[in-house]
């Protein structure tokens, strides 16, 4: 535990230390902010022209998509911009960095996330934070303390799958460069598939990007819980509620996966 | 440029994008899984009928289709961003002395990595799909002129980054006007839905910008949605944007250079 | 007491090269067979070989980020591997061609995160700073951001960064390469200084025999992945350094000379430079055997650089 508080408290001072680096150039800074918001719109855009074209997507509302799409928007905006650097292991190799990172008594993921944050990406949050205020009201939910705590729960353990995902690609990454691309369909395709309702795919894809890569509990399950929202695949509604141990476990996989990756590089020197 | 040197530049081009074979491979997977993706919500959308116009073994074939042109016509491709950043940091000036225009120096690059990316990535998603799905496939005779289509939508590609690039000279921030570019292309090119699917208005628009000719336009050939007359237009309409934006990028980077010159850079 | 132990040492690499359109070779490169090595605490040693010839394979493995495929190994009683976080407490590096500060902050900044990723307890951290500033006259330059220091001072930076936490050994890996006369200067007295009155330990790669010169009692080569010497470099130099090289410019450019014992290496013009022995024959010798045949404008003697007299070692 000493160790993670430690790894915390360092990525800490390393993020603050990039916010300085980049607030000296501040005007590129606020513009990479809006590029990066402009960026993300593209996703809501195209759910946009699908609702148009029908007016609900199997039986979910406007709403109950937009709902689902802020909460994938957000989730995955805040793990992509906390973890996305991790997936250059192996440009990190090839250019040698990651000895230095090795050679420092601090966890490798903690350096790593510190030394490449970006608060710019923040930018990609705008959109899903501007879909969800839409959304809200639109949608049925029952208020209260235990809706609020559940979205909280819900949001933190979807950042948590995304992020692990994101671990995963680096550590898969520490293979060779070129497979970064490899891992994209995981991430970004990941993102691109829970942002509609799982019932629109076939069952391969609901198997692969719904339960293999556990993205049901991002977005899909919590709108069905929160809004009870209709339910075509007949999904156990308590599995809405397992978010917190399915990131858990992923993110457990993550480290393993890290750590096996990690000494792949210390025994092959590359 | 002479024509030889030109070929020679394109061919090492081809050459050196063929070494990233892990990069390649593994780019062209997630092309393909993308394929499915988009592939699966747009067969939903049809519900098993036709969608504004699309069977749905159009709708499939476009998605396959549309990822297969990313590489080619470079909707990703930051490449001409290292003369971007080289404008930036003023490396530029070791291009400049080359005996070789500039713009004629990185489209030879261009088309010989649109060639790799071609036979690389260009089939093999829309050979996946058929796997699974039932394809539109195009007459023979049709396909010279898809072919002289999809070269124009390569070097649309070209002409749009190139102009990116030379935003260098202006801006300070070239991966964001690179980045809005590559959402605005993808868009209205018809990678993330095809154009028909957009609201009448929006499509108006779309039709009318220079990235349709990107996918969109290509792809309709090959489906044959387009009459003999529809796509002797669409190439037009491809030739017309292509040298306008040649030509303005040609333009922006003498001023750039004389720019250049004046301030001694 | 032994800070570094290497016992039979091996690593080998595997690299697949092209063969044809899509086979592809293994094949394997012993990039270290059988090193042998150890530094005793307060040594301060110079790690020199040729490009490739294993220097950073070991460095890798003693400071814990690479994996030795036999043999033992020992850091401050410590397993590099097994023990690597607990070991980079207590080491310190320094990479010539590569900065471990932040570009873009002032350089104060770059040892205060410095400080909170070794965990540097505040009174000894100002103690620590206090005094590197001072040794390494680092205070005209501490705000301004690292991007704008030259390359002598952000090297006295980076090794100030590395000292900053009191490691017992450090490794500095080509540490003036780049460097102008003063900016070395400064590097070797600073390392020199510590290590008389900490007794801090020192493993030095370089390629610059003067690093060697200055700094270090004890010279390691290592080649082809072996440890071919283990000496001082006076040792060395008196089996190894007797080639001597005189660069003679002459009235004009002349047929090569013809003097025994004496070979022309190099011709440019009327410039010859004329290698010889000096067991056999003395400069002056030389020079007045060359003033015999033709006048003499300028002269120059030339040492032998470390890579070159390795050279000679093999062609022994």
């Amino acid at each position: 535990m000493a160790d993670v508080r430690g790894g915390l408290r360092a990525a800490g001072y390393l993020a603050a230390a990039q916010v300085r680096s980049d607030w000296q150039y501040r005007s590129a800074f606020l513009l990479a902010f809006a590029v990066q918001a402009i960026v993300a719109l593209a996703n809501v855009v195209a759910i946009l022209i699908v609702l148009e074209l029908t007016p609900s997507l199997g039986g979910w509302s406007r709403g109950q998509v937009l709902l689902a799409y802020s909460l994938v928007g957000l989730t995955f905006g805040l793990a992509d911009a906390l973890f996305s650097a991790l997936e250059d292991t192996g440009e990190m190799t090839r250019t040698g960095d990651m000895d230095r990172v090795l050679l420092r008594p601090v966890g490798s993921i903690a350096q790593i996330v510190g030394r490449n944050f970006q608060l710019r990406r923040i930018g990609k949050l705008v959109p899903p934070i501007v879909a969800f205020v839409w959304a809200v009201p639109r949608v049925d939910i029952d208020w209260g303390l235990w809706t609020v705590g559940y979205l909280m729960v819900t949001v933190v353990s979807a950042t948590a799958i995304f992020a692990g995902l994101w671990v995963v690609s680096g550590a898969v990454g520490f293979v060779a460069v070129g497979v970064r691309r490899f891992s994209h369909s995981i991430t970004y395709g990941g993102q691109q598939a829970s942002e509609y309702p799982l019932h629109l795919y076939p069952r391969w894809v609901r198997l692969v990007y719904g339960w293999v890569v556990p993205l049901a509990f991002v977005a899909y399950l919590p709108v069905i819980v929160l809004t009870a929202a209709p339910n075509p695949l007949g999904i156990p509604r308590w599995l809405g509620y397992c978010a917190p141990l399915v990131a858990l476990a992923l993110c457990g996989a993550a480290r393993l996966a890290w750590g096996a990756g990690t000494r792949r590089y210390q025994s092959t020197g590359r | 440029m002479t024509p030889r040197l030109f070929i020679e530049v394109a061919r090492r081009s081809f050459r050196r994008s063929s070494t990233y074979r892990l990069a390649t491979a593994s780019a062209l997977f997630t092309n393909t899984v993308f394929g499915f993706l988009r592939a699966s919500v747009l067969l939903f959308l049809a519900n098993g009928g036709d969608l504004r116009g699309m069977s749905e073994s159009d709708l499939v074939t476009f998605a396959f289709l549309s990822q297969g042109f990313i590489a080619v016509v470079g909707i990703f491709n930051s490449g001409p961003l290292t003369l971007g950043t080289a404008i930036k940091s003023g490396d530029v000036v070791i291009d400049l002395y080359r005996p070789a225009g500039l713009q004629q120096w990185y489209l030879a690059q261009w088309v010989g990595d649109a060639g790799f990316q071609v036979l690389a990535r260009g089939v093999l998603p829309l050979l996946a799909g058929a796997l699974v799905y039932e394809l539109t496939w195009p007459d023979l005779l049709i396909l010279p002129t898809f072919a002289l289509s999809l070269v124009l939508a390569s070097l649309l590609g070209f002409a749009l980054r190139f102009l990116v690039a030379l935003s260098g000279f202006w801006v300070f921030d070239v991966r964001g006007v690179d980045a809005i570019v590559t959402l605005i292309s993808g868009l209205f090119a018809g990678l993330v839905l095809p154009l028909n699917l957009f609201p009448p208005a929006l499509e108006d628009v779309a039709r009318g910008l220079p990235f349709s000719g990107m996918i969109q336009l290509p792809i309709e050939i090959f489906l044959g949605t387009r009459s003999g007359l529809e796509t002797v237009w669409a190439l037009v309409f491809q030739m017309g944007w292509l040298a306008a934006l040649l030509a303005v990028g040609f333009g922006l980077l003498r001023v750039a250079t004389r720019r250049l010159v004046v301030q001694g850079g | 007491m032994a800070v570094i132990e290497l016992e039979d040492i091996e690593k080998q690499y595997v690299v697949r090269t092209r063969a044809g359109l899509f086979r592809r070779e293994r094949q394997i490169v012993q990039a270290v067979s059988a090193v042998n090595l150890q530094v005793n605490k307060g040594e301060m040693v110079a790690y020199v070989g040729p490009n490739g010839a294993g220097k950073s394979s070991t460095i890798k493995m003693i400071t814990g980020i690479l994996q030795p495929d036999g043999g033992r190994i020992q850091v401050l009683g410590m397993e590099p591997m097994r023990q690597r976080v607990q070991l980079t407490r207590k080491l310190g590096v320094v990479f010539g061609t590569r900065s471990q500060l932040w570009i873009d902050l002032p350089l104060q900044d770059s040892f205060a995160l410095l400080r909170h990723l070794y965990r540097v307890e505040e009174t000894r951290f100002k103690r620590n700073l206090d005094e590197l500033v001072d040794r390494l006259d680092l205070s005209t330059f501490l705000d301004r951001p690292v991007r704008q220091l030259s390359l002598g001072q952000r090297m006295r930076g980076e090794l100030a960064a590395a000292f900053l936490h009191d490691p017992d050994l450090v490794v500095l890996d080509e540490p003036t390469v780049g460097l102008d006369v003063v900016a070395k200067y400064a590097v070797r007295s600073f390392l020199a200084d510590i290590n008389r009155e900490y007794g801090t330990t020192v493993l030095l790669t370089t390629h610059d025999l003067d690093d060697v010169e200055q700094l270090c009692e004890r010279l390691v080569i290592i080649d082809e992945g072996r440890v071919v010497l283990d000496g001082s470099l006076g040792d060395f130099k008196a089996r190894f350094g007797f080639e001597r090289i005189v660069v003679v410019d002459l009235e004009a450019a002349v047929e090569p000379l013809e003097i025994d014992g004496v070979d022309v290496v190099e011709r440019n013009g009327p410039r010859q430079h004329l290698r010889f022995d000096r067991r056999e024959r003395s400069a002056t010798d030389v020079l007045a055997a060359v003033a015999a045949q033709h006048s003499i404008r300028d002269v120059s003697i030339a040492e032998p650089t470390i890579e070159e007299l390795i050279h000679r070692f093999y062609l022994e």
